[in-house]
C-alpha cells in the first residue's frame, strides 16, 4: 500500500497527541504509559471550557454574518447590474491577499476607541471581513451557475430583485450556503493573530490563543494540552469526515476552467 | 388585451454594435407577432425590453397606449415564457403556477381557482404535486405556459418556447398554441429562429437581422413579396436560388431570385424552356429536391417524387416570369419584375 | 431604475464592511507607518518617512524578510513536492483517505503546533526518542526548518486537493490517446499530465506564497521567533513590535513592508497566471 506512508505522516503525530493526553502526567518521562487516565480532560477546568464556547460564539457569530452580508452581495455580483460590481467583486480578491498583519494596528486603534478591544464581538467584524472574499467566491460562482433565465422568470412574475433573491435564489442555494459556512466557521474557529492581538482577559480567550497561551505552574503540562488540543479537534474531526466533499469542493472551485 | 407598440428603440450594449437598431413595430391589440431571425440578431433583447427586463438605450415602448418606461416589469401586465422554461427548480408544479399570483397578494381561493383552470386547460391536473425535475420536456413546458396563463395578462411573451421540443411534440404544441391564441384573444410576441414555425403560428412577422427589422407582414406578404434578398432567402425550404439575371434568360446585371417550388421540370424539351443539368436529386418523401447545374450556376428545384432525375442527366426547367424576384445591387428587391 | 438601486443595496453591506475594515485599514497603516507613535507615552506625532528610513537601516528587519523569504521558498517547494504524488493518491478514490488527509488542514495552527512542539520536544519528545541528539527548537539551524515541518504538514493536503482538481480536469481520453500512442508511464507523467498540470500548479503556487509568507501562528506557538531571532519572520516581528514594545509607528512600518511585498509576490503570480489562461 502506497497509501500508508501518507496516513503516517498525517495521522501519525495526531494519533500520539490522542495517546498523550490519556497519558498520566507523571510517567511521561516513560517511553509507553502503564494505564491510561483521563485525569488531563478533567484538569482543563472551567477556563478552556471557556474559551470552547467563546470560540463557538465567535466562529457561529463570523459565519452568520459572513453568510447574511456575503450571500445578498454575491447575488447582486452574478445576477444583477449595478454600479461597482466588479470593483466589488474583483476588491474581495484582492482584500483575500492582504496579510493580517497589515490591519492588526488601525484595527486595534479603531477597536479599542469603540470599546470592542477585548470583546468576542470585536473579533467577528474583522474575522467576517477577512472571510468574506471566500464567501463571495463561492457564493457567486454558484449563482452564476444558475439560469439568467430563472431571475427574468421572476422579475415577470412581478418580483422585485430582492423578492426573487429571496424567494428563488436563496431556497436554491444551500448547497453553496452550507460549503461557505463550513469553510468560514473552521477558518474563525482556528484565528490566532488578531485574537491574540484583541483580547487580554484570560476568561474571553478562543481555543487558539488558549493554547498557545497554556502555561502550567513550573512545567509545561503536556498531558493537558494534549487533552485540550484533542478536544479543539473533535469538531473539527466531525466537519471533515462528513462534509469533506463540500469542503473539497469549495477549497478547489475556481481551481480549473471549466 | 393590449396593442404594444414599440417606436424606434435602440439598445446598445457596451463595447458591442446595437444589439437592438431604431426599431418601430406596431402590434394590434390580440394578434400574433413573430419575431425572427438568425440567431444574435436582436429577438430576445426586443422581446426583453418589452418585458422591462432591460431598459433601452432611446425609442419609447408603449403598452396599450400607455409608455411603459420605469414600470416594473411585474408592473407592465404581460407574462413571459422562456426557452429554457425557467421554472423554480424548489418549487411543485403547483408553487410554479401559484408564485407570480403570491407575489401578486392574490386571495388564496382565487389563487386556487385559477390554478385550477389553467391546469385543466392544459392537461397538467395530474401533475400539480411534482417538481419540475420529475417532469417530462413536454410536461415542463406546459407549466411554463401555465405560468403565464394564470396571470391572464394582456401581452404574452414567448421567447423559443418550442425549441427545446422535439419534432413531434413541436407540431402538437404549435397547434396547441395556436388554439390558445384563438380562445384567449391576447397579444402574443413569439420570438423564433425557426422560419416555418413563424409561417404556420403567426398573423404577422417581424424579421429581423444584426438588430435591424428587414420587413414586417404576413406570412404570405413575406413570402412572395420579400423586401430584399435577405428576406427572401431566410423563408423557405429549400433556400430561393439566386443567380444572375442571365442564367434564367433574362435582361439586364441583376440577380434574380426564383423559388424551388415554382421551376417546372420537364423531361423533354417544349417551347420557352431552359437547358439544364441533374447534379443531385435527394429524396424527401413527399417530393424530390432536385440540384440542377445551368449556365454554371447551381439551382434547386422541387418535383413529383416520381420525378426521374439521374445525376449527369438532362433535364429541362420552365417557370413563370412573373413570380421571379429582381434584386438591386443593395439586395433590396426592385418593386416590379421586368422581363 | 429601481430595480437597480435595490442591486447596489443588496450589495452595499459587504461592501461597507470589505471598505472599511479592511482597505480603510490598510490606508490607516500607512498613515500610522509616516508617525512616531507610542502607545504607552500617548505620543503621536507626524514624522514622514523617518521610519521607513530607519526600517531600511534595521538589520532585524532584513534578517526577519530574510528568514520570511527562506520559510516561503522552502516550506511551498516541499509542499509541491510531496503534494503531486499524494494527489495522485488520491485520485483513486476513497473518501476516508481523502477525509484523514484533510484533517491536518482542518484542526487550528496553533493546536498543530503545540502538537509538534511536543514531537520536537527536546526532553520526551516523540522525534527525539526515535532520532536522539537533535534539539529542533533549541539551536538556531534546526528551529527554522521545524516550523518549516509543521507548515509542510499542514497544508500540503490543501496543495493536493487543488492538483487534485487539476489531474481530474485533464481528460482521460488525452492519456489514453498517450498511452495507444506507445508512450511510457514516465514519459506520460512528465509530457502529458505535467504540463497540463501548470495553471493548477501556479495557483497552488500563489495561494500558498501568499499565505507562506505571512506565517505567523505555527512560528508564533513553537518559538516565538527564537531562539536568538532565528525564526523570526516579518509578521512575529511587527506583531512584536506592535503589542509588545506598544510601537504603533514602526510596528505599522512593518507591516507595510510586509504588505508591499505579498503585493508584489501577487501581482508576479498574477501576470503568470494571466498569461495561461
Ligand atoms: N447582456 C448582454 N450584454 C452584452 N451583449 C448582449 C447581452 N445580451 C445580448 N447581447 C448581444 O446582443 C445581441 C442580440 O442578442 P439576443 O437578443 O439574445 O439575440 P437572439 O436574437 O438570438 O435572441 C447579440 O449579439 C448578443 O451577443
Ligand atoms: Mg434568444
Amino acid at each position: 500500500m502506497k497509501r500508508l506512508p501518507v496516513l503516517v505522516f498525517f495521522l501519525g503525530p495526531l494519533a500520539w497527541q490522542v495517546l498523550t493526553s490519556f497519558w498520566p502526567e507523571p510517567e511521561l518521562t516513560r517511553a509507553l504509559p502503564h494505564a491510561l487516565t483521563v485525569a488531563n480532560y478533567a484538569g482543563l477546568g472551567t477556563t478552556f471550557a471557556r474559551a470552547v464556547l467563546n470560540s463557538l460564539l465567535v466562529a457561529a457569530g463570523t459565519t452568520a454574518l459572513c453568510l447574511a452580508v456575503g450571500a445578498s452581495a454575491a447575488f447582486a455580483v452574478a445576477k444583477l447590474e449595478f454600479r461597482g460590481r466588479s470593483l466589488l467583486f474583483g476588491g474581495a480578491l484582492a482584500i483575500s491577499m492582504f496579510p493580517p498583519i497589515a490591519t492588526v494596528s488601525p484595527l486595534y486603534l479603531v477597536l479599542r476607541a469603540a470599546g470592542l478591544r477585548d470583546t468576542l464581538a470585536g473579533l467577528i467584524l474583522p474575522y467576517a471581513t477577512f472571510a468574506l472574499p471566500l464567501t463571495l467566491w463561492l457564493l457567486t460562482s454558484f449563482f452564476r451557475d444558475l439560469p439568467d433565465e430563472l431571475y427574468r422568470a421572476a422579475r415577470v412574475d412581478g418580483c422585485t430583485p430582492w423578492q426573487a433573491f429571496v424567494h428563488v435564489f436563496l431556497p436554491l442555494s444551500w448547497p453553496a450556503l452550507a460549503t461557505s459556512a463550513i469553510l468560514v466557521f473552521i477558518f474563525s474557529w482556528n484565528e490566532l493573530l488578531y485574537a491574540l492581538s484583541f483580547i487580554s482577559t484570560p476568561s474571553k480567550r478562543t481555543i487558539p490563543v488558549a493554547i498557545a497561551l497554556f502555561a502550567g505552574e513550573h512545567v509545561e503540562p503536556w498531558g493537558q494540552i494534549a487533552a485540550a488540543s484533542v478536544v479543539a479537534t473533535v469538531p473539527l474531526a466531525f466537519l471533515t469526515l462528513f462534509f469533506q466533499r463540500r469542503i473539497v469542493a469549495g477549497l478547489t472551485a475556481g481551481a480549473v476552467k471549466e | 388585451m393590449a396593442s404594444v407598440s414599440l417606436d424606434r428603440v435602440r439598445k446598445a450594449f457596451p463595447g458591442a454594435p446595437d444589439a437592438v437598431h431604431e426599431l418601430s413595430l406596431e402590434i394590434a391589440d390580440g394578434e400574433f407577432v413573430s419575431l425572427v431571425g438568425p440567431s444574435g440578431c436582436g429577438k430576445s433583447t426586443t422581446l426583453n425590453l418589452i418585458a422591462g427586463l432591460d431598459q433601452p438605450t432611446s425609442g419609447s415602448i408603449r403598452i396599450d397606449g400607455k409608455p411603459v418606461e420605469g414600470l416594473e416589469p411585474g408592473e407592465r401586465d404581460i407574462a413571459m415564457v422562456f426557452q429554457s422554461y425557467a421554472l423554480y427548480p424548489h418549487k411543485d408544479v403547483r408553487g410554479n403556477l401559484a408564485f407570480p399570483l403570491e407575489v401578486a397578494r392574490l386571495e388564496r381561493s382565487e389563487i386556487d381557482k385559477r390554478i385550477a383552470e389553467t391546469a385543466e386547460l392544459l392537461g397538467i391536473s395530474k401533475l400539480l404535486s411534482r417538481k419540475p425535475r420529475e417532469l417530462s420536456g413536454g410536461q415542463r413546458q406546459r407549466v411554463a405556459l401555465g405560468r403565464a396563463l394564470v396571470r391572464k395578462p394582456r401581452v404574452y411573451l414567448l421567447d423559443e418556447p418550442l425549441s427545446n421540443l422535439d419534432a413531434g411534440l413541436r407540431a402538437q404544441m404549435r397547434a396547441e398554441l395556436r388554439r390558445l391564441h384563438q380562445k384567449l384573444r391576447a397579444t402574443f410576441i413569439y420570438v423564433t429562429h425557426d422560419q416555418a414555425e413563424a409561417m404556420t403560428l403567426s398573423d404577422r412577422i417581424a424579421l429581423l437581422r444584426a438588430g435591424e427589422l428587414q420587413q414586417t407582414g404576413t406570412p404570405r406578404e413575406i413570402y412572395q413579396r420579400p423586401a430584399n434578398r435577405f428576406v427572401a432567402e431566410f423563408f423557405g425550404t429549400p433556400r430561393i436560388n439566386v443567380v444572375p439575371a442571365r442564367v434564367l434568360g433574362l435582361e439586364g446585371d441583376d440577380l434574380v431570385g426564383i423559388r424551388p417550388e415554382q421551376i417546372e421540370l420537364l423531361s423533354e424539351r417544349a417551347s420557352g424552356v431552359l437547358e439544364a443539368t441533374v447534379e443531385e436529386a435527394e429524396m424527401t418523401g413527399a417530393e424530390l429536391w432536385v440540384t440542377l447545374s445551368l449556365g454554371g450556376e447551381s439551382m434547386v428545384a422541387r418535383a413529383p417524387s416520381d420525378f426521374a432525375a439521374h445525376p449527369g442527366g438532362r433535364v429541362w426547367i420552365r417557370f413563370p416570369a412573373d413570380r421571379v424576384l429582381r434584386f438591386e445591387q443593395s439586395g433590396r428587391t426592385l418593386s416590379q419584375t421586368r422581363l | 431604475m429601481k430595480a437597480r438601486s435595490q442591486a447596489a443595496l443588496l450589495a452595499a453591506p459587504a461592501m461597507a464592511i470589505l471598505a472599511g475594515v479592511a482597505v480603510l485599514p490598510v490606508l490607516a497603516a500607512i498613515w500610522l507607518s509616516l508617525h512616531r507613535s507610542i502607545l504607552v507615552f500617548h505620543e503621536e506625532r507626524f514624522i514622514g518617512i523617518a521610519n521607513f528610513r530607519f526600517l531600511f537601516s534595521d538589520g532585524r528587519f532584513w534578517s526577519a524578510l530574510g528568514t520570511t523569504a527562506y520559510f516561503t521558498a522552502v516550506a511551498v517547494a516541499a509542499e509541491l513536492l510531496i503534494g503531486l504524488p499524494v494527489a495522485m493518491l488520491l485520485q483513486r478514490g476513497g473518501g476516508f483517505f481523502r477525509a484523514a488527509i484533510l484533517l491536518p488542514w482542518a484542526i487550528p495552527t496553533a493546536v498543530s503546533a503545540r502538537m509538534w512542539a511536543w514531537l520536537f520536544n527536546a526532553d520526551y519528545g516523540l522525534l527525539h526518542r526515535l532520532l536522539p541528539g537533535v534539539d529542533w527548537l533549541g539551536s538556531p539551524r534546526t528551529a527554522l526548518h521545524a516550523a518549516i515541518l509543521v507548515d509542510v504538514w499542514k497544508t500540503t493536503p490543501f496543495v493536493a486537493l487543488i492538483l487534485l482538481a487539476g489531474l481530474s480536469a485533464i481528460p482521460g481520453d488525452v492519456v489514453k490517446a498517450a498511452r495507444v500512442d506507445g508512450a511510457r508511464p514516465a514519459r506520460i507523467f512528465f509530457s502529458i499530465t505535467l504540463p497540463l498540470l501548470r495553471p493548477a500548479i501556479l495557483l497552488a503556487l500563489l495561494f500558498r506564497s501568499l499565505d507562506a509568507f505571512r506565517v505567523f501562528d505555527a512560528i508564533y506557538v513553537l518559538t516565538e521567533g527564537g531562539p536568538a531571532n532565528a525564526t523570526e519572520t516579518l509578521s512575529i516581528y511587527a506583531y512584536k513590535t506592535l503589542l509588545r514594545s506598544g510601537d504603533f509607528g514602526y510596528g505599522s512600518a512593518l507591516s507595510v513592508a510586509t504588505f508591499a511585498c505579498v503585493l508584489g509576490i501577487g501581482l508576479v503570480f498574477l501576470r503568470f497566471l494571466g498569461r495561461e489562461r
